[in-house]
């Protein structure tokens, strides 16, 4: 594999001693390139409350390439599949290398504060969140109390 | 330790100069100040006690005192002036409801009782000179609710300073507070009548009529203004208007020597001189900035944070003299540009402390006011504070910020003129035409995956993009600035081509016939 660029480096460097407010990230100590991740659902939403574990990985063209980010932790948002996957722009079409692994999970921080029903990438989820909002907001409650509670 | 004898030590101790101390709030003499405040409250019959039950009482019925107040009837005014009628009356007072402007026109139309009192040297409080407005209240609706006699503590802004007064409710009934306030109140006028020589007959005949009302057991509204209270206020709008003063003193000398040291490094780290300390400042700055000394957290204050400051300044002087920065400087001047630059930021350690002890000295003192006399001044003060003169360590974050901006950019930081994609150096600098700049090496990159949005604000602008777009200045200037990192790119950028070459000429080998197998 190849060495690990400058700039992961000072990113790594710069996550851990100055983390964003409500996402911790820290690279494994045998993988440098693979991120233990955690965001707190934001207050005033349905995952408010809870914490939500994502592991990242950084590809070898990174940051040519975007990060893999995938939930670990169960959640219900019609953005994020049932494997976690996560249906946002900025890891697709729109990445650019000046985009930063701290920029990136802001990203996903403030997806969890607006879902996209009209994106979707869990349908059925979608589906309720179009039809019925207040129901799907209280099975995402729901699901955030069961799965995403803080030790 | 008690907070008297710290606050000494600390303004003794070496981390405050000695003409600073001498302009620190005087603690002791304050807390003298309250002492002597609370007996001459006790002479009035006002106890700690009492006075807190009258204030809790008031602040239960504050709004129907004020709602009382259109319907009291100033008997002195009519006395002394029998044209206007009472519905004029009232509106009038209805106008001058609240705040100090109806205490201040009050005050003229009340004949005071004033009499001249002895030095603060005499040991008897109750020859102070207080003043007493004391008015007829005409409602008994509000009484009868009444148990207790009611009591507000006012701090009056004027313009300099700021005046207290006390307003006491008292009853007609029998009520034991009422009665005893009263007793005391009589016993003072008519003690210090006696005692004082030089009152004019005609002012002691408006001083019998009003203790004729106070003996009538009238429900009355006695305004005092103390003699005590006013010193005390006084002193600490005084010094805190020193302090003030001194404080601006620091900023102006210390914005000065900023600009004089940044001056003098500019002047020694130039790049187009053949000795230059370019490379050791910049260290030194990054050391610097990356200590954040002075850099404020919401979450520390106070002692705390100078606490926080101090080690994280120690830190930085450590990790300087781990180096061999200051004794390697070219220039003789730059070692005592760096001592100066030390001692600027030992100087503005020194002010936060400073400061921060008289703003805790200030604290103290009011919490002190406040539990010998009951008197809550401790929920006026902020507001007060707002608007006078009083101690405010921003100056320390302003002064920091002037720091770290033009004494440090002075030296440019390698951080302004890296690539946004690899983190390092931006050489050779490739303007596109959105004026964003990447290194070449990232540009080709880009280009060879045919990407054309800007990576940092998605125009269109990469493929265009040709030998052309290298910007000459810019390169020029990161040559003269950071030769260091420069090279080290270009050493970068020449494995990445030597091991390019090498695998297209392992390509060539593999893939043209087994020629190259044979030789
Ligand atoms: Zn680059
Ligand atoms: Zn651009």
């Amino acid at each position: 594999m190849a060495a690990l660029s400058k700039r992961i480096i000072r990113e790594t460097e710069r996550l851990v001693s100055d983390p964003v407010p409500g996402i911790t990230a820290m690279p494994h100590e045998d993988n440098l390139r693979y991120f233990d991740v955690t965001i707190e659902g934001a207050d005033q939403s349905p995952y408010e409350g809870g914490l939500f574990k994502l592991e990242l990985f950084l590809p070898e063209d990174y940051p040519m390439v975007a990060p893999k980010v995938r939930f670990l932790t169960k959640i219900y948002h019609p953005n994020i599949d049932r494997l976690g996957r996560i249906c946002l722009d900025t890891l697709k079409k729109n990445w650019t290398p000046a985009i930063q692994i701290r920029t990136l999970l802001l990203s996903i921080q403030s997806l969890l504060t607006s879902p996209n029903p009209d994106d979707p990438l869990a349908n059925d989820v979608a589906e309720c969140w179009k039809k019925d909002e207040a129901g799907a907001i209280q099975t995402a409650k729901e699901w955030t109390a069961k799965y995403a509670k803080k030790e | 330790m008690k907070f008297g004898k710290y606050f000494e030590k600390e303004l003794a101790s070496s981390d405050v100069p000695k003409e600073w101390a001498e302009n620190a709030i005087q603690y002791k003499a304050l807390k003298k100040r309250i002492k002597r405040f609370a007996e001459e409250l006790m002479v009035l019959g006002l106890s700690k006690e009492t006075m807190g039950i009258l204030l809790s009482a008031s602040e239960v019925t504050n709004a129907t005192i004020n709602t009382s107040d259109t319907k009291v009837i100033d008997i002195s005014m009519e006395n002394d002036n029998n044209n206007g009628d009472k519905g004029d009356n009232e509106k009038e007072d209805e106008e001058e409801e609240d705040g100090p402007v109806s205490l201040q026109s009050l005050e003229e139309k009340i004949q005071d009782i004033s009499l001249e009192g002895t030095d603060l040297e005499d040991k008897e409080p109750i020859l102070y000179n207080l003043k007493f407005q004391i008015q007829v209240l005409e409602d008994d609706a509000v009484q009868e609710q009444e148990n207790h006699p009611i009591a507000n503590y006012l701090l009056v802004e004027d313009q300099q300073y700021v005046k207290p007064k006390l307003i006491v409710v008292l009853n007609n009934d029998n009520d034991e507070y009422s009665k005893e306030i009263r007793q005391k109140i009589i016993k003072y006028i008519e003690h210090t009548r006696k005692t004082d020589k030089i009152v004019e007959v005609k002012e002691d005949q408006i001083k019998l009529q009003n203790i004729e009302k106070l003996k009538n057991l009238q429900r009355v509204r006695i305004t005092i203004d103390l003699h005590e209270d006013d010193e005390f206020f006084q002193t600490i709008f005084t010094e805190l208007t020193n302090l003030q003063q001194l404080k601006i003193e620091h900023e102006q000398k210390m914005t000065k020597e900023i600009e004089t040291i940044s001056d003098t490094i500019g002047s020694l780290s130039s790049p187009s001189k053949w000795r230059t300390d370019l490379d050791s400042w910049r260290e030194i700055f990054e050391i610097y900035l990356e200590n954040r000394i002075f850099y404020v957290t919401d979450d520390i204050h106070g002692e705390r944070k100078f606490e926080d400051s101090s080690k994280r300044l120690q830190q930085f002087e450590k990790e300087i003299n781990s180096t061999d920065l200051v004794q390697g400087f070219k220039h003789k001047k730059s070692k005592v540009a760096y001592e100066a630059f030390y001692q600027l930021n030992v100087d503005l350690l020194q002010a936060m402390k400073f400061h921060h002890l008289n703003k805790l000295a200030v604290t103290k003192i009011l919490k002190k006011f406040d539990k010998q006399t009951a008197l809550a001044v401790r929920t006026q003060i902020p507001d007060i504070m707002s608007q006078k003169p009083f101690i405010n360590e921003s100056f320390i974050n302003t002064l920091y910020g002037a720091i770290s901006e033009k004494l440090v950019s002075v030296i440019p930081q390698i951080e302004d003129y890296d690539c946004p994609i690899c983190f390092t150096i931006a050489y050779r600098p490739i303007r596109l035409k959105c004026s964003h700049v990447f290194c070449v090496q990232c540009l080709v990159n880009l280009q060879r995956q045919k990407k054309d949005e800007c990576p940092v604000c998605r125009s269109p602008a990469v493929m265009e993009a040709t030998s052309d777009n290298l910007d000459i200045e810019l390169q020029d200037y990161m040559k003269t600035y950071f030769p260091k990192q420069v090279k080290e790119k270009q050493k970068e950028r020449m494995k990445t081509i030597e091991a390019e070459t090498y695998y297209l000429a392992y390509r060539k080998a593999k893939y043209s016939g087994e020629g190259c197998c044979i030789q």
